[in-house]
This record gives structure tokens, sequence and C-alpha cells, in this order.
């Protein structure tokens, strides 16, 4: 203490450490711990507290547990925690009822993941856009052959499902400069189209399946006709006649690739829920499909050199891809199909090698944190653009899309997640068609991934509301077009400022997925429930509760430190 | 109200040494009989006016006037309900494509800055040409680059906006102005967030963007900036224009009670 009695010419006072009793663990101590003689009693009682709980916890769960053995009279006594119970049944509530020969697959499946997610921890690395177009295209479906398989008897089935889902995702890349279109006011109301017609391609095939328009041919023309036509003459009952020809000129190139890509993801959807894909050719349709083709190549909009990208797809790739697929769907006509461009018979001997290597596993085998982890994850990676899109939806000026946005919020948040299960599973099947059931658990993925993305379009409003106006005004009057300024200046900024509203939600819909039980599905907590009620272990329930809230709480721990890292590296720019 | 229109006054503008750039007769922005209504009130009553290539136009009166209204309307973050507004022979309509091409010529610096906080100052300056003109990268880097030797700030190029002074701050946003090129610039009071010290920085970029021919509109209360590189001062009270003039009719011979009441306002200091 005699230190701070020198005295020193002013300007000349060293930096001085300060006095031991303040700093290091015995400052802490002293500040927090016993600083007053109420701090002394609440540390002594919270010590007393301690001792009661901790030890007998400790003694329950490692010093007396049984560890070793595999049936029940391992655990004679009832002292501790019998974790052979979770020993003997780990199998079943890591993979569910997989068949045990098949769980490589699944493995597999996780080391991909794990090997295309690390290197996105290293900073710096060149080409993590590319890891992400992996993660979000690629792996789904190499994940989905994987853990599925292929079904003996239906050798067209994989080339058929791959298509599908290349089919939606170039159909919406192509429709992405189309969204351009949108802003105008009298454009509206072809979105409305846009929306209504990918659900009548659904139930197309049903009830035209004895008219003329048969086969995927048949629906491509009925959307081309809604596509087009629908829209023009909605148009012009929008618009001022005078303008109305200079609207659908405009509009056009855009419209014609809107119809391909429609027509090929209404066509998709088809095809994903059917494994037998019989179409009867009609003699028409290989030359109405050229014609598709050719309106598709010319579109104008495909050759603006402004299009970038997905106007380079929508030249070469989409009419490219229409043929194919018809060739597939439809197979080429017969005076082609000699000698060794006999594409089935050439082909069949790769996919009976394929399917004998990974035969089909139905979904209702799968379970335990497998099928916790893939509904979750499903969840998780759709809920947030699509909550993206329903937020920027509610705040924009159109009245039909906010309306159209407000509507789906709110009942799909209204309603608790058990009834939307409950109806995906048991009502659903009552409104389809005929012949077109979708399996359960993509019933049940898309009853959560929707419902997940209503609260998370609440969330990204909170974010966007945040943004101060001069943001966009500032990117409005650098002249970027709608898309472009959520794109680059306010989602960035909204997004970031919300992370720990999203991964709330993340980690919510993680828990959520329990509630699958109701519709027959056992994921993790599923089965450690079915495990517990086995008559050869009744009794054990405690252990399984035990075990699962920690298997829950380390992932859901995971993701709160990995969204707190996140927050920490994004945290750029605000700092001085 | 007297109407005053632009064509008389153009050419005696040029008195002071700045203002010997010569104002071509190429119109560049026309309003005729513009009106604008907020709700039930009515924020801008009848504007005409019409703004020449190379002309620098500064807007003054008291607040509440309608003027960062006007120039807000000029580059379409506000619409307006009645009149017209012609932007280098492009009329601004509900059309999203005009407005799109009128806001690639028109650039804009806002008082607050609006800069973007999540990205570099390079990145803030080469977003729109990359985005909206396709400019390929390595050629809007190097614009951007010299327009910051411009404005003098070339070592702040890998800083975030949140790092910066004010002035440099505003400097950066004159500086991503310019990097689209504009062939207008509208300024909405530029300096009136800064410290005393950063306005001159800031007034010393726009009148060498004057001196170098750029058709300007600002709405300011830098009086000082107004006399020496303006040629023409519009006075704006109520939603209307009131008197128009250049720099010293305007100063010295204020026609109109409300020029005289708002110049002997802030005339003072």
């Amino acid at each position: 203490m005699s230190e701070t009695t020198q005295s020193y010419t002013p300007g000349t006072h060293p930096d001085l450490p300060p006095p031991t009793s303040t700093v290091g663990v015995v400052g802490w101590v002293r500040k927090n711990l016993i600083a007053s003689p109420l701090d002394v009693m609440l540390t002594l009682l919270a010590l007393y507290l301690l001792y009661l709980i901790i030890p007998p916890i400790v003694d329950w769960a490692f010093l007396d547990a049984y560890w070793t053995g595999d049936t029940r009279e391992a655990c004679a006594g009832r002292e501790g925690a019998c974790w052979v119970f979770i020993k003997v049944w780990f199998r079943q509530l890591m993979y569910g009822i997989y068949p045990a020969g098949e769980i490589w697959r699944i493995n597999t499946g996780y080391v991909i993941l794990v090997l295309a997610v690390i290197p996105l921890f290293i900073p710096n690395l060149k080409g993590k856009r590319w890891i992400g177009v992996f993660l979000l295209i690629g792996y789904p479906l190499i994940a989905l052959y994987l853990f599925s398989g292929f079904s003996r008897g239906t050798a067209n089935a994989w080339p058929f499902r791959l298509m599908g889902f290349s089919a939606i995702i170039l159909g919406i890349l192509a429709l992405l400069p189309l969204l351009g279109v949108l802003r105008e006011r009298s454009a509206v109301i072809s979105m409305v189209v846009l929306v209504v017609t990918p659900i009548l391609g659904l139930a197309a095939p049903s009830t035209w399946t004895s008219g003329m328009l048969r086969g995927a041919p048949g629906l491509a023309i009925v959307l081309a006709v809604l596509l087009l036509v629908l829209p023009a003459l909605l148009l012009a009952a929008a618009t001022r006649l005078s303008q109305w020809r200079a609207a659908v000129a405009d509009n056009f190139g855009q419209l014609s690739v809107a119809t391909a890509a429609l027509a090929f993801i209404g066509g998709a959807l088809l095809i994903l829920s059917w494994d037998e894909v019989v179409f009867p050719s009609p003699p028409w349709a290989l030359p109405v499909t050229m014609a598709m083709l050719v309106l598709a190549t010319m579109s104008p909009w495909g050759h603006d050199r402004q299009a970038g990208l997905a106007g380079w797809l929508a030249r070469f790739l989409l009419p490219v891809y229409l043929l194919v697929v018809y060739l597939i769907l439809v197979g080429p006509p017969d005076v082609l199909n000699f000698g060794f461009l006999d594409w089935r018979a050439n082909t069949r001997p790769l996919f009976t090698a394929v399917e004998s290597q990974i035969p089909l596993v139905e979904t209702p085998l799968w379970g335990g944190l497998f099928l916790t982890l893939v509904i979750s994850a499903v969840g998780i990676v759709m809920s947030l653009p699509i909550g993206v899109v329903l937020a920027l939806g509610r705040r924009s000026d159109m009245p039909v899309v906010r309306a159209i946005c407000v509507a789906f919020i709110e009942l799909w948040r209204g309603v608790p997640l058990i009834t939307v299960l409950f109806m995906a599973s048991v009502m659903f099947p009552l409104f389809m068609p005929e012949g077109l059931t979708f399996d359960k658990l993509v019933r049940a993925l898309i009853g959560v991934m929707l419902f997940s993305a209503a609260y998370m379009a609440e969330v990204v409003r909170g974010g966007l509301q945040a943004i101060p106006k001069g943001q966009y005004e500032g990117a409005e009057a650098l002249g970027l077009s709608y898309w472009k300024m959520m794109g680059l200046v306010v989602l960035p900024q909204a997004l970031k400022m919300v992370i720990p509203g999203i991964v709330n939600t993340f980690i919510g819909l993680f828990k959520d997925t329990t509630l699958v039980l109701i519709i027959g599905l056992f994921d993790f907590l599923g089965m450690v429930q079915l495990a517990g009620t086995n008559p050869d272990w009744l009794g054990f329930a405690v252990e399984g509760y035990v075990f699962t809230a920690f298997g829950f709480w380390i992932f859901c721990f995971s993701m709160s430190r990995y969204s707190q890292r996140l927050e920490k590296q994004l945290a750029t720019g605000y700092k001085r | 109200m007297v109407e005053v229109t632009s064509e008389g006054l153009a050419e005696d503008a040029i008195r002071h040494p700045v203002k010997e750039m010569i104002v071509s007769e190429d119109v560049m922005i026309q309003l005729h009989g513009v009106h604008k209504w907020y709700g039930e009130f009515h924020v801008l009553k009848n504007i005409d006016l019409t703004i020449n290539k190379g002309e620098r136009i500064v807007i003054c009166g008291p607040s509440g006037s309608g003027k960062s209204t006007l120039i807000r309307c000029i580059n379409r973050l506000e619409e307006h309900q009645q009149g017209q507004i012609i932007v280098e022979g492009i009329e601004l309509t509900g059309d999203l494509k005009h407005v799109e091409q009128i806001r690639r010529e028109v650039g804009m610096v806002f008082q607050h800055f609006n800069l973007f906080p999540h990205l570099t100052v390079l990145d803030n300056l080469t977003l729109a040409p990359i985005w909206v003109r396709k400019t390929p990268k390595a050629e809007a880097e190097e614009t951007a680059m010299n327009l910051l030797k411009r404005v003098k700030i070339p070592e702040q190029a890998h800083k975030y906006p949140g790092q910066l002074s004010g002035g440099q701050q505003q400097r950066v946003a004159i500086a991503r102005a310019l990097c689209m090129n504009p062939k207008i610039m509208l300024f909405d009071e530029p300096t009136s967030a800064l410290d005393p010290e950063m306005i001159k920085e800031v007034l010393d970029v726009m009148v060498e963007l004057a001196e170098d021919g750029m058709t300007m509109l600002c709405v300011t209360h830098e009086m000082g900036f107004a006399k020496t590189v303006a040629n023409r001062v519009i006075f704006m009270d109520v939603g209307e224009i009131i008197e128009q003039n250049d720099p010293f009719e305007f100063f010295d011979n204020p026609r109109h009670d409300r020029t005289k009441l708002f110049l002997s306002q802030i005339l003072h200091h």
C-alpha cells in the first residue's frame, strides 16, 4: 500500500500493477463470494446444496452403475444405473430397425457428411461455395439413394428419381429471373397462376387418364396453355389494352421459359411419387415435345446477354433436358431402338448390379437417432429459405403476395405440430387422387418443413424490420433490383442480426421431431420408449430417458456453441 | 407566387470563375406540374423545374419545405401522384425498367451516408458496378481505387465503414455513387450530420466534382458552397418553389418576403 503514497511530478507517474487482493482468483473470490455477510451465507448455502445433489448423482450414474453384461441379470441389484440396457439396445437406438447388414450405408452417409463439412471450418479456404453446392444438392441425392436403396423389379426407378430432382432444381433456377417480372403489379396475377399450376399438375393425371391428353407430354401441354394463354389473358384484364401487347411481348420470353420449367416440375413430382412409370405414347407426343423444345430454345430472354448463368441454362440445358426426360419416360421411337442403341437392354445390367448391392430399405424401418437427424436436417435446411421467402412476401407491397404469405404463416403457426403430423399422415391421403401415394416419412417431412418455415418467417421478419430504411434506399439509389438488394444488402445484415432467433428455432425443431411418434415413426425418443416397454427390460425407463436427454443435449449444445462462434466471426464492421 | 423558369437565368449565372464551365442546352431533368401527397398532406405543390447538363443547383429552405422529397422523387425513392418527371428523356412512371434505367444514371448521396456496414469500403464501391452494370471484378476494383484516390482516402479501402470517421464515410459514399458513372448527382443534406471539421473535406470533394462538369442537385444549408459553385439557388417553402436565381442575385437581392426572412435567419452566424 505504500506505493500509492509516493508522489511523482505531473506527467511522470508510471503504470503500476493493481493490488494483488483485487485481481486473479483471490480477487474474484473476494469480490463475488465473500464480499459481505449475506454473500458468505449464500455461498455456504450453495455449497451445501451442491453437496446434497452432486454426490448422489455421481454415485448413481458412474460409481454404482453396471456397465458390463448382456442380459437383465447383469444389473442384479437396483442401486446404480443399468447402462447395460443402453448397451444392448444401442444399435436400435441409433438406427431403428434398419437391417443390420445395411447399417454400413448409414455410417457411410455420416462419414461423407463429416468429411464435407470439415473444410468449411478451415478459414480462408477457396471454393467453399462449391462445398456448399455439393452439400445442398449433391449430398441429399447421394444420401437418399444410400439410405433408401433401389427396389428390385423397377429397373427404371432411380433414373426417374434423379431426373425428378434435377428437374425441380433446374426449373427453379430457370424461374429465378422471372421473379423480376413479378414486381410489376400487372404480373401479380401471373404469380398466382404459377403457384396453382404445379398443384394442378399433381392432380392432372387422375382426371385425365382416360382423355386425349395422357402422360407427361400431355401434362406439359396443359401447363403450357395455362402458363402462356392464361397469364396473357389476365394481363389483358389487368392492364390497359394499349399496354397489353407490349406487356405480353416483354414478358413472353420469361413466360415461355416458365412453361418449360414448370411443365417439368409438375412432371417431376409425378415421377417421384410413382414407382412404375408406364405412359402410353400417343403418336403426336414426339412432335409436340419437339415444338416445346424449340419454343424454349428460342426464348428471347435466354439470349439476353444480361441473363447470365440462368439464361444459359434456359437456352441450352433446359431444352436438352426436355429431350432426355422425354426419351427416358416414353422411350425413343421404336425405329431408333436397335443394336447398341437399344438403351433399355444396355442399361439393365447396370441397374441390376446396383440393385443387388444397395437393396431397398423402406422408410418404416428407419428409426432411432438416424431418423431424428434425417427429419431435423431436412426441416432445418428447408425451413430457412422458405421462411426467408415468406418473410419477404409478408413485407411486400403487392397485396396478393402479402395475403398469401400472411395466410400461410398464420395457418401453419396456429396449429400444433402434432395436428400437422396427424393431418399429414391420416387426412392427406384421403384428398389425394387414386394411385398417388406419398411415403409416410415424406409427408411428415413436408409437414415439419412447412411448420418450421412459418416460425422462421417471423424470426426473419424481425430482422428485416430492424434494418434501417436508409439501407434499402442506399441500395435502390445504386440501381439494385429488388432481389439483388435483398440478397446483397438487406438479408446478409438481417440474418446476421437474428442468428440467436434462427438457431433457437432450429434447436426447437430438433427437439420437436420427437412428435413423429404420433404417426408411427420411431425416432430417438420413440425407440427408447419402445425399448423401455419391452417385456424383458421393464423398469429401466430412467436410464433410457437420461440417455435420451444426454443425446439431445449434446446436439443442441453443439448447435448453440456453433452459433456463438458464427456470431463472433460475423460481427465485422460494427466495431470501431 | 411567381413562376420563374430557368432559361433566362442560365446565361447570366457565369460570374464566378468556377462557373465559367459551359452549361449546355441539353436538358437533363424536367419536372412539369409535379404534385405529391403523403396521405392527406400536400407536400409538393405544382413544381416546375428544368435542369440542364452541367448545371449545379442548390435547393434551400426551412425544414418541412419538401426539398428532400423533391430530389427523392427524381430517382423514385418517393412517388409523385400528379405531374411529369422526365430524366434524360425517360419518363418516371411505375414502370420498373424505366426506374432502374434512371437509377443507373443518377447517383445519390444521403445525409446519413447509408453505407453497407457488413462490407468493406472497396466492396461497398464495387457492389453496384459488378451486379448492376456487370463489370468484371478487376475492372470495378480499379475504378473504385481511382475514385478513392480522388476523394483522398485510398488507404481505407479494406476497412469497414464502422471504422471510419463521419467525413471519411461521406466521402466513401460520394465515391460509391460515382463508381456507377452517373450523369447526375443528387445530394440530400450531405454535410448536415458531420462535425464542423469534417464539413470542409466533404465540400472540397463536391467542389472538385462540380469543376469536372457534373450536373449536381444539392439540398444543403451550406451557403458558402452555394456561392462558390452553384449556377442557381432555389428557395422552397411549404412545398412550393418560391424563388430561383443565380447566387449573387439570390443572396443580395431576394425578391420575396419569405426568402428575405429565411436569409436573415440563416446568414446571422
